[in-house]
């Protein structure tokens, strides 16, 4: 096999293919770009060598249709497919299916995928080979009497996970004893009907946990290494919202101790290319495994803005055959970093999803501030896929730095048409537990009365004297038009002259 | 010209006057000196407030404003003396009542109201599955749901009737 990938065809969409497309392009390798019949305006599309329309909006019937996206990387005469994140990129079948098709598939093989997957398998893979795991059943469960004797061994409270489980689903957590039984048989009935196995396991619930994952790159030649670690506990609707580099909790020994874990945890499954390992952190700075993501993570760019390595880069050479560029010792953090992600969504509204079209749209800039995006005025954000917008990537020399430029940087990106969250990103930024470092998953929740405070009376004020001059602007720019519209030739000149005047 | 802002609960009233090139604008016992400059007429301005810069990006048609006013959005209503008087005479206004519709397309997963459940500003009406995440839709104000227009599993499009709501007594405009 050549040292690098021929022809690369990303099976995906908005700013993450975007970010892989870029790759290719600086890599020297040519590009193909897949769009549905939503996307034919998108910026992924314009920003391949070649682009293919793969069927209608939904995703079932383009991005998520293997067999079409496979047929498309052959007629285009590629040797690669990059599943970018969500949609196939964790299919085992669909890798395989790669596979068969004499295609190099940029990511894991679909074994190490599967076994994964599954909850409790991993739990006792990742049991046996040293990696920490929270307390828990040895493996699935499927009587009341185990489940007690094990919430009696590791002390309530407890979860019961779905074994096949993910997306919040088939999950519930018990306080009380009494609980037990009912909870079993709703997260039992809640797995069978999601993912067609009711197979449950019971694992310690840890209050106040912290999410904080380990960045780890494969290569075929048996090299494993991990990047450090990303904090990714503030979260809405279980979803990351904000997520940082270093984290506040975690020093020397402990990055050491996790990455470790993390290595381990990939060489168990046969693991190859990118993956993020996810611990749950506790209050005593214990870390147990919780699963891991074999893909590329939406937040890896945090981790390429402290260890300088392009971690996209990276993919595409692995899977070219080539060994690790870099081995653990060349491994070093510069800085602090932070991505935010900016979505379509509406704060006040249970962060409901957004739709409308892109007006304006002003991007930061500056030192040190990336923006991943797919954006452009007059896109459509529709209801067919996710609703991120973009990730705002700063970095500086250290934490309160991080945060400063940040919200500078937040202040600067502006979007109208639609509904976003920066508002409520620059708030998050002031809350005092945030800055200092004091925060877990439930983060959101508890600070509930801060974030949605209403504007302060001089900041109310200021808003009102905006909103009557911007609202006065725009009646007099309706009358302009509408004179400019129906007026003769003499109110046209007006019409003009008066523009001219309030627009030098 | 009298304008009426409303932001989040609140009526703030602003006069405005155009004076030079800019505006005289006065709220409470201030007044502000506003020149504003256009950077994309309808979408974007540069407006200075005796002195204070902001950047500000606007969508809307003048009366229901989005405002982004250094990365922070507001949602304000504006309306002129003209507009309200023309309002007074047209109709006794708004009685708190009305149609909530479907913001986007998607798929109706379980409705938890029926005709007649008295609902509080808040309360969940239904829950509507769209970008592959189940959505509470809620009452915006209290009231008497007159109408179901959905039922569990059906597709709705984008700004389909869900619930009509009236207001709990019809009492007229006194109340608003």
């Amino acid at each position: 096999m050549s040292d690098k990938l021929k022809k690369v065809l990303v099976a995906n969409r908005g700013e993450i293919a975007v970010r892989v497309l870029r790759a290719c392009r600086e890599e020297g390798i040519p590009s193909v770009a897949v769009f549905s019949d939503a996307d034919r305006n998108a910026l992924h599309v314009r920003l391949a060598d070649e682009a293919v329309n793969i069927g209608p909006p939904p995703a079932a019937q383009s991005y998520l249709a293997g067999e079409k996206i496979i047929a498309a990387a052959l007629r285009c005469g590629c040797d690669s497919i990059h599943p970018g994140y969500g949609f196939l990129s964790e299919n085992g079948d669909f890798a395989d299916a790669v596979a068969a098709a004499g295609l190099i598939f940029i990511g894991p093989p679909g074994r190490a995928m599967r076994e994964m997957g599954d909850k409790v398998r991993a739990r006792a893979r990742m049991r046996a080979a040293g990696v920490p795991i929270a307390p828990g059943s040895e493996g699935a469960v499927d009587d009341l009497a185990e489940i007690r004797r094990v919430a009696a061994e590791i002390g309530l409270p407890v979860m019961i996970k779905a074994a096949a489980g993910g997306g919040g689903k088939g999950i519930r957590v018990v306080r009380d004893a009494a609980d037990l039984g009912k909870a079993f048989e709703m997260a039992r009935s809640e797995a069978e009907k999601a993912f067609k196995s009711g197979a449950v396991y019971v694992e310690k619930f840890l209050d106040k946990p912290r999410h904080v994952e380990i960045q780890v790159l494969a290569d075929r030649h048996g090299h494993v290494i991990h990047l450090g670690e990303r904090e990714c506990s503030i979260q809405r609707r279980h979803q990351k919202i904000i997520e940082e580099t270093p984290c506040v909790l975690v020093d020397e020994d402990m990055r050491r101790r996790m990455g470790e874990a993390a290595v381990q945890a990939a060489r168990e499954v046969g693991y190859e290319n990118a993956g993020t390992v996810e611990f749950l952190v506790d209050a005593r700075r214990n870390f147990h495994f919780l699963e891991m993501n074999t893909r590329l993570q939406v937040e890896h760019p945090i981790t390429e803005s402290v260890t300088g390595i392009d971690i996209v880069r990276e993919q595409l050479r692995i899977a070219a055959g080539r060994p690790l560029s870099l081995g653990q010792d060349d491994v070093t953090f510069r800085g602090h970093a932070i991505e935010a992600r900016i979505c379509a969504e509406d704060p006040d509204n249970a962060f409901l999803p957004a739709v409308g079209v892109i007006k304006n749209l002003d991007l930061p800039g500056g030192g040190s501030v990336r923006v991943d995006a797919g954006l452009y005025e007059g896109m459509k954000v529709d209801v067919y896929y996710d609703s991120l917008l973009a990730k705002l990537v700063v970095r500086a020399n250290d934490r309160a730095e991080a945060i400063a430029r940040m919200k500078r940087a937040l202040a600067e990106f502006q979007v109208t048409g639609v509904k976003t969250n920066i508002g409520f990103l620059l708030r998050v930024l002031e809350i005092g537990d945030f800055l200092a470092g004091e925060y877990d998953t439930g983060f959101i929740e508890r600070h509930r009365a801060e974030l949605f405070a209403p504007p302060s009376d001089g900041a109310e004020r200021d808003v009102a004297l905006l909103a009557v001059t911007l609202a006065h602007e725009l009646r007099r720019l309706r009358s302009l038009r509408a004179e400019r519209r129906g007026g003769g030739a003499g109110g046209e000149m007006s019409a003009w002259r008066r523009a001219g005047r309030r627009e030098d | 010209m009298r304008y009426f802002v409303r932001i989040g609960g609140k009526e703030l009233e602003v006069d405005a006057r155009e004076r030079g090139r800019g505006l005289e604008v006065r709220l409470g016992d201030r007044v502000h000196a506003v020149d504003t400059a256009v950077v994309e007429a309808g979408l974007k301005y540069s407006v200075l407030v005796d002195g204070r810069s902001f950047a500000v990006s606007v969508d809307g048609d003048g009366r229901k404003l989005a405002l982004i006013i250094n990365g922070r959005a507001y949602q304000v209503e504006v309306e002129d003396e003209r507009e309200r008087a023309g309002r007074a005479i047209g109709s006794g206004g708004s009685s708190g009542g009305g149609v909530v519709e479907s913001v986007m397309p998607g798929i109706v997963r379980r409705v938890e109201v029926e005709p007649g459940s008295r609902v509080k500003a808040g309360d969940r009406l239904l829950i509507l599955e769209a970008m592959k995440m189940e959505n509470e839709i809620c009452a915006e104000m209290d009231g008497v749901v007159e109408k179901v227009h959905v039922a569990d599993g059906q597709t709705v499009e984008g700004g389909a009737p869900l619930v009509t709501l009236k207001a709990p007594a019809e009492a007229g405009p006194a109340a608003a």
